[in-house]
């Protein structure tokens, strides 16, 4: 993304034959600059601004109700807007495993008031998906001030989703290729049709959104022709456990990711901006370790992981990622501890977006079964040892996250003949 | 023949298209003492910009 100068960031570039804001956006060029900025019009450069607001969407149910108020209604508890997630991670790490959002408030105040301060600022209002690149990056008119109905996927979802999205689907991380779905000029849009607006108050965590994209919208077992690897590894429920059984596509099918460790918090105290580099621990295990989009530091990995939670999730194995949480994460809000840290694992289930039919793990050059990139049978080399996630990484990698990691390591859950570090 | 017709008429109306494009040439509106009139202004959003050194209003 192209930084912009400040005043690129408030131009609204008139070309060809307009005229003025209502060639470019007719409908909302009739509801008047002040009346949803504020200021004072016609004034010099003072007193023009006096009392602006710079985002008046922040405010949604005042300024863009009147016409959308559908939208607005629902949109003021979507995921974007409130973080619910984000609220529910805590809330477990803070107060129990069967906590959710609707728990967030019962955290302390230190982090109630970080996330407010800090996390919330980000996420997300009207303006910074349909007017300007968001917050995080700093602002700036996407299209002259333009109203648009579709975000743009560089300047507006990817602005945010850069590090675990952006970098993986364009194939930034280097020695991988783009997604697939990018090569063939997919946008967004194009598999996730979960309405961004939606009122999620009453939705544990975003996997539980109704009409989340899955592979097998489009792709089917054997759409091409027979093939074994899909038949045996399909996503399915075992008939006789009920359990899930299979691997998540993504087990064959995605390339390394991005991984962080420490919170990307600041620190309000010294309003420190390198924080999130300062306050990084780098893990012996890491290699490769590079400066994100974000600003933080990050490592591509791929590891293989139990479903701990078959609900959400299709397959017996599926892809992990490391996501940035420790224990004293949020001490620089002044909390020290996650009282109950040790509740929730700190690699997660992964999807990510770098998705090749040929991976690493499908390769069959020489004909050889891609099996022998995964399966752990005597003459496995340590390559396919280190594509999964086991309890003897995290001790010594890891040694605070041993036991919250206790139920996606894949220690027990692998065949009993095949070998283990 | 059909072809040879639609092919001269893809050319002519290309042709006729960038004659009668305005291009990328910027409209200024020119009265700085409305918001439309500064901030279609790149010359005085620059001003204003090269005087202030805080980030401007607007934009998110």
């Amino acid at each position: 993304m192209v930084p912009l100068e400040p005043w690129e960031k408030v131009f609204i570039k008139l070309v060809g034959k307009q005229k003025s804001y209502a060639d470019i956006d007719e409908a909302h060029s009739l509801v008047g600059c002040v009346t949803c900025h504020g200021g004072k019009e016609p004034a010099d450069f003072e007193l023009a601004h006096v009392g602006v607001v710079k985002d008046p969407s922040v405010d949604a149910e005042s300024n863009c109700n009147p016409c959308h108020y559908e939208i607005v209604a629902t949109n003021v508890n979507s995921m974007h807007s409130q973080l619910w997630g984000e609220q529910t991670a805590i809330a477990q790490r803070e107060l129990g495993a069967d906590k959710d959002h609707n728990n967030f408030s019962q955290c302390a105040v230190e982090l109630t008031e970080g996330f407010s301060n800090e996390c919330t600022s980000c996420h997300t209002t009207c303006g910074q998906c349909h007017i300007s690149r968001p917050n995080s990056v700093a602002g700036g008119f996407i299209d002259s001030h333009k109203f648009k109905k579709t975000p743009d996927q560089t300047n507006n979802c990817m602005a945010c989703h850069g590090s675990r999205i952006a970098i993986d689907f364009e194939g930034h991380l280097e020695g991988n290729n783009p997604d697939v779905h990018h090569t063939k000029y997919m946008k967004c849009w194009d598999c996730h049709k979960e309405s961004m607006h939606a009122d999620a108050s009453n939705i544990p965590t975003r996997y539980h959104l109704p009409d989340l994209p899955k592979c097998v919208d489009c792709h089917l077992e054997n759409e091409l022709a027979p093939n074994d690897y899909h038949t045996e590894h399909w996503p399915k429920i075992n008939e006789l456990t009920g359990d899930n059984d299979g691997l998540s596509c993504f087990v064959c099918h995605s390339q390394p990711y991005n991984n962080c460790n420490s919170c990307h918090t600041k620190d309000p105290i010294s309003l420190n901006e390198d924080w999130w580099q300062n306050g990084y621990a780098e893990a012996p295990g890491e290699t490769d370790v590079h400066i994100g989009g974000g600003n933080y530091r990050e490592y591509p990995d791929f590891k293989i992981g139990y479903n701990y939670n078959q609900e959400l999730h299709d397959g017996k194995f599926i892809v992990v990622r490391h996501i940035p949480v420790v224990r004293d994460g949020y001490s620089p809000w002044g909390h020290d501890q996650l009282a109950n840290y040790d509740v929730r694992p700190t690699w997660e289930y992964s999807s990510p977006h770098n998705i090749q039919r040929f991976t690493p793990q499908t390769d069959t050059t020489g004909g050889v079964s891609c099996g022998a990139n995964c399966h752990l049978e005597v003459d496995n080399d340590l390559e396919n040892i280190q594509r999964f996630l086991w309890q003897s990484d995290v001790d010594t990698d890891y040694p605070d996250e041993s036991v919250t990691n206790i139920p996606v390591v894949v220690d027990d859950k692998l065949p009993d003949t095949w070998q283990k570090p | 023949m059909m072809k040879k017709i639609k092919l001269i008429a893809i050319v002519f109306l290309s042709l006729l298209w960038l004659a009668c494009d305005p291009g990328h040439e910027t409209v200024d509106l020119g009265d700085p003492s409305t918001c439309e009139g500064c901030h279609t202004s790149e010359t005085t959003l620059k001003l204003y910009a090269e005087a202030s050194s805080s980030e401007p209003s607007g934009g998110g």
